[in-house]
């Protein structure tokens, strides 16, 4: 391999794969970059088995060929190159890298070695604006679960609904105490109603794609795979195997208890009580009458937070319990001025619904406090 | 084809299970010792026991007929009627130990009984020697009364087990740490161990514990004991334990003993260590000697042929009063080097049941004047009942007075006789912890409901035992909905331990309450959350503190239960007697 590439190009290539190579490794090629130069690009690889991240840029290849080298080496040495052309050779299994009087060898592995990427059985595609898809994350990734033991809710579940004549792309995310989900109308082919979990860590890297890419965004997925396309830039995620519970069943019904909250007033309310609960495993309590809403909170060592806020409910006095930290993660995903809370009694979940983005909805269990 | 096993490969089977290794032997033959009453009683080993063990006792003796009838198996005085077996009082009653040796070795027997009820008769001697079970050769031998069984050439027909011997020192050492724990258990008998002619533990009759202890464990140990005294419903507890401190990497300086037998039980194994809980390092167990008095029909002892375990009729009543007295008195008193109670008084530490006599087989058999049953019986006041407790950690942090802070780490601080370091972090630690731990107690357990109840399948026999507990676990702020089949549904979590897998958790307290029916990991998590919420909120390390802040740490230490160690189980405070500096700068010798 021998080829000739802007460092600026270089740089951009290379940082694709840094928030997916493994650190520490018992498999030591997956801290490693596979280079690749053909026809008039360069293509560098990485993976972590679970996710694999493929980019491509422009380069004045003299010589085709490949190499592997330590991803994090690399990248850090490109970046302080002190050119803006660089010269790549391999070398016996090494990578000199020239950048004018600057000269680096490299030490790499066997190309060989570097796991193959398994490749899409094309069975779905979804086009969708990376725009939309963006606020689809943003508005369920916080409620993802981070507890290992429970696969299923580990990452996002993506599902196709029909409204109508169009077809929606809903995102669902849950870890069991909490549920958000919000939908898009989208394009392309999606045979059946079955959804696909994709996992967290993935799901972090299309945020990347979806913020520093550029381009159109193409998507598709069978049944082990799922595969976002964006430009030169190519991110392979391998689903999480399993069912997705079913979270229809727990949105109750014939709710009674309405209240529309002003969103800042809320937030900024409960962010108040929050302090006096921090991390000691409290709630803040809920109360309800006509009119009128109060959050209280108290610490046996710290006193006590009461404030009032009026807002649109005509219903009975009633009170529930809530960790101010799941209703604060809801509210800063809503541009919302007015949130619309929905409770039916202190032990079933309260819906929160945003008239701006009527797909969306959260659903927040309660505490017993 | 099967055919009928001849007597002495059954004798061979059995003596197996009994017989183990050479401390099985001085096990068997220590305790008829003491069943038959003995005052003194002289271990003699040669090669750690493998060329040769001999046990010499003073007690009752048996007549030539009981001593022929003795190597029978299932023979035995201890069990007058079938009814007995469920109150066992003695420490044998098989009726296996010495026919079991005799099956695998080359053992002499002698014995000299006195004649009962007159106590003035005496039978005549009589010498048995016996091959691999078979009597060789017999007649009349002259000693004084008691009896004197010495065992060569063990295991010389069974090859398997003579090949996983281990070496001298080790078999020796099995002897010796058996002969340490029989000797704590019976202070009245005088015990001397001697391997290869010398002499490796002596302890004349003592009259009480202490002297025991100091003789066995040494008089630093003893010194660093506390003694603790409990009981409830016909339970009775008392014995010494260690301060927090001093510790031991193994679980062999627990000596635990119920009703005057030695046992390694889990359950009392656990109780002692939960007592010490957030007080220990991880894989340090203190020094506990424990003497648990229970009714006999409280507890089984025939769950093993070597009657290591034993079974309670109301194991979660003992595990609770042996972790809540330990615990009690570590609280008091465990603050200062405490030295050994007042001198103790009367009393011989003992079987507290009201058994008059290990009654005979034989009518030969007799009960020798002055015998410790009889004393027992009236179950005599524990020597260590506290007469006065010592200087209060209260009074203790109230006395003391603060020089200054060295290293921005630890408070140097004296009183009278004493320099004394305190690590500012553990300290402070400590304080928080046991505030959050108050805290907790009192509000009760805040439960987050779950959105998507998670449902979880267990074995049959684990679904049994939860299905028991669930009302306990809701307690804990776990509601757990038995579903049907195996399978539950989990609808609550305690909000402190939501971010962690409930389901993994039930199956530990699935494992635990098997083993000690007890709900100790939930508690031992959220103490584990509290301890680390304490570990941050606390002042570190490197913090410089003004002499106004070393005053009010030093008053909330004084509130503070445990102030002496953090809650990982580091001390926090160290006591240096003057008279140890003294020491240091020659001023004393």
């Amino acid at each position: 391999m021998e080829l000739k590439i802007k460092k600026a190009s270089l740089q951009g290539l290379l940082k694709w794969g840094q928030g997916i190579v493994e650190k520490k490794s018992t498999m030591p090629i997956l801290s490693n970059i596979l280079l690749e130069a053909s026809g008039t690009k360069l293509q560098a690889s990485a993976t972590d088995l679970e996710i694999a991240i493929i980019a491509e840029q422009e380069a004045e290849v003299k010589k085709e060929g490949k190499v592997v080298v330590n991803a994090r080496n690399l990248y850090e040495i490109v970046r302080e190159a002190p050119e803006d052309t660089i010269l790549l050779t391999s070398k016996s299994g090494a990578l000199e890298l020239v950048s004018g009087k600057s000269k680096f060898k490299i030490l790499g592995m066997n190309p060989e070695e570097f796991p193959n990427l398994p490749p899409l059985s094309s069975k779905g595609e979804i086009a969708i604006k990376s725009d939309d898809l963006e606020e689809l994350i943003d508005k369920t990734f916080y409620a993802i679960s981070s507890d290992e033991a429970r696969r299923n809710l580990n990452g996002l579940y993506l599902v196709r609904l029909e409204e109508g004549d169009k077809s929606v792309l809903r995102i669902v995310g849950t870890d069991g105490h909490r549920l958000s989900y919000t939908q898009r109308e989208f394009g392309g082919k999606w045979k059946g109603g079955k959804g696909i979990i994709v996992p967290r860590k993935g799901i972090s890297e299309v945020k990347k794609l979806l913020a520093d890419g550029d381009g159109d965004l193409g998507i598709a997925f069978d049944e082990k795979a799922i595969l976002f396309k964006r430009g030169p830039v190519s991110l392979l995620i391998r689903l999480i195997e399993g069912d997705f519970p079913a979270y229809e069943q727990v949105i109750p019904k014939g709710v009674e208890k309405i209240v529309s909250v002003p969103k800042e007033a809320l937030l900024g309310g409960l962010r108040r009580a929050a302090i006096l609960v921090n991390d000691q495993g409290r709630g803040v309590g809920l109360s309800f009458s006509a009119g009128m809403m109060e959050i209280k909170a108290q610490h046996p060592d710290l006193g006590e937070a009461h404030e009032e806020i009026s807002v649109a409910y005509q219903g009975p006095h009633f009170q529930v319990g809530f960790n101010p930290r799941y209703l604060l993660d809801v509210l800063a995903v809503l541009e919302d001025e007015k949130v619309v809370l929905e409770l039916k009694d202190e032990v079933s979940p309260c819906v929160i619904r945003s008239e701006f983005d009527r797909g969306f909805l959260a659903l927040v269990m309660p505490m017993r406090i | 084809m099967i055919r009928k096993l001849p007597e002495d490969l059954i004798c061979k089977i059995a003596a197996g299970e009994v017989i183990e290794r050479p401390a099985s032997v001085v096990k068997e033959l220590v305790e008829n010792a003491i069943d038959a009453g003995a005052r003194e009683i002289q271990i003699e080993i040669e090669d750690g026991g493998r060329q040769g063990i001999c046990v010499v006792d003073d007690g009752c003796g048996m007549s030539p007929e009981g001593a022929r009838l003795a190597l029978e198996r299932h023979a035995t005085s201890k069990l007058p009627t079938d009814e007995d077996l469920f109150r066992i009082c003695t420490l044998g009653f098989r009726g296996e130990a010495l026919p079991s040796i005799a099956a695998v070795s080359w053992l002499t027997l002698e014995s000299r009984g006195r004649i009962y009820p007159a106590p003035t008769g005496i039978s005549e001697g009589i010498r048995i020697e016996i091959e691999g079970g078979k009597i060789v050769k017999q007649g009349p031998s002259a000693l004084p009364v008691g009896t004197r069984i010495s065992v060569r050439n063990l295991f010389f027909n069974t090859p398997a087990r003579l090949k996983f011997m281990k070496g001298r020192e080790t078999e020796f050492s099995h002897i010796s740490h058996w002969v340490e724990t029989i000797a704590l258990a019976y202070p009245q008998i005088g015990f001397t161990l001697t391997h290869q002619g010398k002499r490796e533990l002596f302890s004349p009759p003592r009259a009480n514990i202490t002297e025991r202890v100091r003789d066995l464990l040494g008089v630093d140990l003893a010194g660093a004991m506390i003694s603790f005294q409990g009981g409830r419903g016909g339970l009775e507890l008392f014995g010494v334990c260690s301060r927090h401190d001093i510790t031991s990497g193994t679980s062999r300086s627990l000596y635990l003993f119920v009703n005057g037998r030695a046992v390694r039980d889990r359950l009392l194994q656990h109780a002692v260590i939960a007592a010490y809980e957030n007080l220990l390092m991880k894989g340090r167990y203190p020094w506990v000697v424990l003497y648990l008095q229970v009714p006999p029909d409280f507890v089984d002892v025939n769950v093993h042929p070597t009657k290591n375990e034993v079974r309670f009729a109301q194991s979660q009543g003992v595990h609770e009063l042996v972790r809540e007295t330990i615990r009690g008195i570590l609280q008091e008193r465990a603050h200062v080097g405490a030295p050994l109670a007042a001198p103790l008084q009367n009393t011989v530490v003992g079987r507290g049941d009201p058994v008059g006599r290990p009654s005979g087989d034989a009518e030969v058999l007799g009960d020798p004047p002055g015998r410790p049953y009889s004393d027992l019986s009236g179950g005599g006041v524990w020597p260590y009942a506290p007469t006065e407790y010592q200087e209060s950690f209260k009074s203790f942090t109230s006395s003391i007075r603060v020089i200054g802070q060295v290293h921005q780490t630890y408070l140097v601080c004296e009183n009278d006789d004493k320099l004394i370091l305190i690590d500012q972090h553990a300290a402070h630690e400590r304080i928080g912890f046991e505030k959050l731990k108050r805290q907790f107690e009192a509000e009760g357990i805040a439960r987050q409901r779950l959105l998507i109840p998670e449902n979880f399948d267990l074995t049959p026999s684990d679904a049994e035992i939860l299905k028991k507990y669930l009302p306990d676990l809701e307690q804990f702020g776990l509601e757990v909905e038995f579903f049907g089949g195996h399978t539950f549904i989990l609808r609550t979590v305690p909000v402190l331990l939501s971010d962690a897998s409930c389901v993994a958790l039930i199956q530990d307290l699935i494992q635990e309450i098997q083993a000690f029916e007890k709900l100790t990991p939930i508690e031992e998590r959220v103490h584990e959350i509290l301890e680390r919420m304490a570990c941050h909120a606390q002042v570190r390390a490197g913090d410089r503190l003004t002499p106004l802040e070393i005053e009010a740490l030093l008053a909330e230490m004084e509130q503070t239960r445990f102030a002496y160690s953090c809650p990982h189980g580091r001390p926090a405070l160290l006591q240096i007697p003057f008279g140890e500096i003294e020491k240091w700068f020659r001023r004393k010798i």
